[in-house]
């Protein structure tokens, strides 16, 4: 099924069918996105080739789920497993009653169409070929013991990905969400995870992901936050050709905190596009984000960060810092903060660096005679460090620092026993 | 028998020379006091021995038992025998002492490095739970001076160059460490050689100099015993510099 000739898939509840059929028509209308519009600055986009991919009507055999769940280190609460955006299984074996995972959904309110501020091409497509929205509903005052786990394999060559989900945090509800992406050489992925936060809720969230160096994936995070909910997510890119995150957090009430982190880390040729948005739109609101990338070799990054203070929202205190290592020569970062504040008593500061590892602390482990390569090595690992230390779903730390340590060692020619 | 040999060094940074040919020899187990004024040279001696990138020796040399060094980079000057105690030791976010000092000694059991750590750490008065974070994160200036030291004590490096180690350092932190240099020079397994670097008498009152070298502007003036710390306190460096090198006689 070429993406060039939309065929709404057939299956489903008949909402779903008729939002299909409305994509089908967006597909023909809508543009594709140009590296010239600021939402795309600086991404490879243009370079994006539709006819090259196809959808995938019948998933196949996946066979890194469970080598990718071994790396847990705790029991997860349930483990959604989708190979190429198919549920192929919901293992709910440990899932206490106040969790409940819906794949068949019947209320057509509890997704949102074209979940883009500036809706694309792309997100036509989304919706066009997402067989099925998981919703994933954690009760009022629940406290979910374990990660609920999203594992989205890659198999189809040349296939098209479309996830669709949904977490939504009941009142004062507790939970830890770990979305994982493996596998994909060749592949396009067009995800969009959204998740409410309800009144005093805490979620935490964390999105790893670690496709073939040859994949697309473009990922698309909604959030809303509500009165004295707080959020916490935390994106990893290590992997994909093109790994674009796109993350809106919308702060609807007061007391309600916003902590996004994202890491990235380029080698070859890849693109790290990180673009957030941190929405206030109420008064006495939190946000802060950190996002600290490196590249090496050929690699290339965006940050484009942007920081929105709606009318009212007084007492908003919104915090921003992107750094950037810069390892190769033929390496770049582009980082772009955007402020749009229409309150006067807020409180915004924004931060951002690009450049190599600091000289100064190269010469002083230099001194204690640690060679240059491994001293670099230190240095770009506790840069990470110091940021996965705030990982906010813990039982994912192990896989993300060995695949972290192995990416690195091999960008910066390091054997793995050095240090 | 010299250990540490420096030779007519000459050293420049950003094109421009600092050091105008200086020749000193250190011994095992000896201390050698460098004072001079500010502007004298003094932390450029220190990073023209060590290999710090932007200061270019530009003539003369450094030998460690025989071993010219002159051409070598900082690493490879450390793993012959270079310490260097920093004036002020920076943070380095994400990379624990443990691992940096177990990055250094490749061939030694990391298990065992991070006993002697610990053992070095409680002995000079660092709390041991400071190791566990980066390094120098979030320590105060003592501790950071303390921490060096520590250091030091884990690689057994046979020569110590210590830029200003006192400065900052309130009198119990200055006798630890006074206490701890003082023991690893006298200790015959180690004979910790000492090239130090101060402003102040202070140091000099808990690690007995066997030479103190007077620098300014960029020459070794003077030298004598522990009895010319007195003279230069009582003084100070006038006597050495011509008028046209005084930026300040008119």
């Amino acid at each position: 099924m070429s993406l060039t000739t939309p065929q709404p898939l057939q299956s489903g509840p008949a909402w779903l069918q008729e939002l299909r059929q409305r994509a089908a028509t967006q597909v023909e209308t809508l543009p594709m996105p140009s590296a010239t519009e600021e939402l795309w600055r600086y991404s490879p986009i243009n370079d994006l080739d539709l006819g090259h991919f196809h959808a995938v009507v019948a998933p196949a055999r996946g066979t890194a789920t469970e080598a990718l769940l071994a790396q847990l280190e705790a029991t997860p609460a349930c483990v959604i497993s989708l190979i190429d955006g198919h549920v192929v299984g919901v293992d709910v074996s440990n899932l206490s009653a106040q969790v409940t995972v819906t794949t068949q959904v019947t209320d057509s309110t509890v997704v949102t169409p074209l979940a883009s501020a500036a809706p694309s091409r792309l997100d036509a497509l989304h919706d066009l070929y997402s067989p099925q929205p998981i919703v994933i509903d954690i009760s009022p005052h629940a406290n979910v013991e374990g990660p609920i786990v999203i594992v989205s394999e890659l198999v189809e060559h040349k296939g098209l990905t479309t996830p669709w989900v949904h977490v939504r945090l009941g009142v004062g509800a507790q939970a830890e969400v770990a979305e994982l992406v493996i596998g994909g050489g060749d592949t396009l992925t067009l995800s969009t995870t959204e998740l409410t936060v309800a009144d005093g809720a805490h979620l935490r969230h964390v999105a790893v992901q670690l496709a073939d160096s040859s994949a697309w994936h473009l990922a698309h995070q909604l959030a809303t936050v509500g009165r004295d909910a707080t959020l916490e997510s935390f994106s990893v890119g290590l992997g994909a050709a093109y790994d674009r995150v796109h993350t809106e957090v919308t702060i609807t009430s007061p007391g309600g905190t916003s902590r996004l982190r994202s890491l990235y880390l380029g080698t070859d040729h890849q693109v790290h596009d990180v673009r957030t948005v941190q929405d206030h739109a109420a008064p006495h609101t939190n946000s802060d984000l950190l996002c600290k990338g490196a590249v090496a070799d050929s690699s290339t990054s965006v940050f484009t960060g942007t920081i929105a203070v709606r009318n009212g929202a007084v007492r908003s205190d919104a915090v921003q810092n992107n750094h950037n290592l810069v390892l190769g020569e033929h390496a770049s970062a582009e980082s772009v903060p955007n402020l749009d504040i229409h309150e006067n008593d807020v409180r915004c500061a924004h931060g951002s660096t690009v450049g190599p590892v600091d000289e100064e602390q190269r010469y002083y482990l230099e001194s204690r005679g640690i060679a240059p390569h491994v001293a670099e090595r230190l240095l770009v690992s506790g840069f990470f460090d110091d940021a996965l230390d705030a990982l906010p779903v813990k039982s994912v730390a192990n896989l993300v620092r060995a695949t972290l340590k192995s990416k690195l060692s091999k960008a910066l020619n390091v054997e793995l026993s050095n240090g | 028998m010299s250990r540490l040999v420096v030779n007519d060094l000459h050293a420049e940074v950003a094109g421009r020379e600092i050091l105008h040919g200086i020749s000193f020899a250190v011994a095992p187990g000896e201390i050698h006091a460098f004072m001079g004024p500010n502007g004298a040279g003094k932390s450029t001696l220190a990073h023209a021995i060590m290999g710090r990138p932007g200061t270019t020796i530009t003539k003369g040399s450094i030998t460690l038992d025989g071993v010219d060094l002159t051409n070598l980079p900082a690493f490879a000057r450390a793993q012959a025998g270079l310490f260097l105690g920093l004036q002020h030791p920076l943070e380095v976010p994400g990379v624990r002492l443990l691992d940096a000092l177990v990055a250094a000694l490749p061939d030694g059991d990391p298990s065992a490095i991070e006993e002697q750590l610990e053992t070095a750490a409680k002995s000079i008065g660092l709390n041991p739970q400071l190791l566990t974070r980066a390094l120098n994160v979030g320590l105060s200036g003592g501790e950071r001076k303390r921490s060096e030291i520590v250091q030091l004590e884990v690689l057994r490096s046979p020569v110590a160059l210590l830029d200003e180690i006192d400065s900052g350092l309130d009198v119990d932190a200055l006798s630890a460490i006074g206490k701890h240099l003082s023991a690893a020079v006298a200790d015959p397994t180690w004979q910790l050689s000492i090239v130090a670097i101060t402003h102040f008498r202070r140091l000099l009152d808990v690690l007995t100099p066997d030479r103190i070298h007077v620098l300014v502007d960029g020459r070794l003036v003077d030298e004598g015993g522990p009895e010319l710390v007195a003279v230069l306190e009582a003084d100070g460096y006038a006597r050495y510099r011509t008028p046209q090198d005084d930026p300040f006689a008119l």
